[in-house]
């Protein structure tokens, strides 16, 4: 009697993909015990899956202080002429709407 | 209750902030200064639909995207998202994983993972350099991938919002991510090993 599945195994040493999207969901959600099993195994054992683990990581890291920045310092202004134009036609249509 | 929306300062509070996020995403002035009109106008239209869970400001995010995804499909046959990443999955997965030798089980193709030396270097790196490149990456992704990466990394819309807007199941969602962030890396490996 075997004791180890080798096939199982090795899917789980050789499926990059499936280890990648894992590595996606883990950083967004939460794995299942079982996921988080084979993922660990996996990135032990494959350096290009870690490589990615990283990358995927760097780009969380720079589109969230991109998202604060659009919040807090938009980098392109509307100008005031083109502000009270429009904030005209917003009360305009207001005004309207309550009539 | 529903809150009264208090419509005086809209544009002094989240003019510029919708204009820099349709820039940003439209990538054409003109045409982001045209939506965030459109947003203003429409969401006053929808006022009463309104109901408060959650922030004013999210909420015309919410409608400006609206308005940037009927662009993109301005005049484009529809194919929804699911259909979309079952068409295209194979071709995708061969470029990046093997599956056709048998024993190999989707590893990595050696050729579609270049080490890229700017960010794996210990060295520190020029996050305004990155962003430079990754502009530009993001520019040439299949519009399907980036309506959905930029929702998710740009608008910081939640999973489930995203996933019942295009009809997808929370595995769909992460194929999408994934397939993103390998089009991203392929990307910038390609400029910088110029």
């Amino acid at each position: 009697m075997k004791l180890i599945n080798f096939t199982i195994f090795k899917k789980i040493l050789y499926d990059c993909q499936r280890a990648q999207r894992l590595t996606i969901k883990k950083q967004e959600s939460k794995l299942t015990l079982n996921e988080s099993i084979r993922l660990r195994i996996h990135l032990h054992y494959c350096g290009v899956c870690r490589k990615f683990q990283q990358f995927s990581a760097l780009l969380n890291q720079v589109f969230a202080r991109e998202r604060h920045e659009l919040a807090e310092r938009p980098p392109v202004t509307l100008t005031n002429k083109e502000k009270t134009e429009l904030q005209r036609q917003v009360d305009e249509l207001t005004e309207d709407l309550k009539n | 209750m529903k809150k009264a929306l208090d419509t005086r300062k809209w544009v002094e509070n989240y003019g510029d902030y919708l204009f820099s996020l349709a820039r940003y995403k439209l990538n054409d002035t003109e045409q982001a200064r045209d939506l965030v009109q459109e947003t203003f106008l429409s969401a006053i239209k929808a006022i009463d639909t309104f109901r408060g869970d959650c922030s004013e400001k999210t909420w015309l995010v919410r409608i400006l995207n609206n308005k940037i995804i009927d662009h993109y499909r301005a005049g484009k046959k529809e194919i929804p998202m699911s259909e979309y990443l079952d068409n295209t999955e194979k071709s995708f997965s061969d470029h990046y994983f093997d599956f056709n030798t048998p024993g190999e089980y989707g590893h990595h193709k050696i050729a579609a993972f270049p080490a890229i030396s700017h960010l794996e270097s210990d060295v520190n790196i020029n996050e305004a350099e990155l962003k430079k490149v990754l502009d530009g990456c993001i520019g040439k992704l299949p519009a399907s991938l980036s309506q959905v990466f930029l929702l998710k990394y740009i608008s910081g819309e939640n999973a489930d919002f995203i996933c019942k807007k295009f009809n997808i199941t929370s595995s769909n969602y992460w194929v999408i991510l994934h397939r993103a962030k390998l089009l991203l890396r392929s990307c910038i490996a390609k400029i910088w090993s110029l």
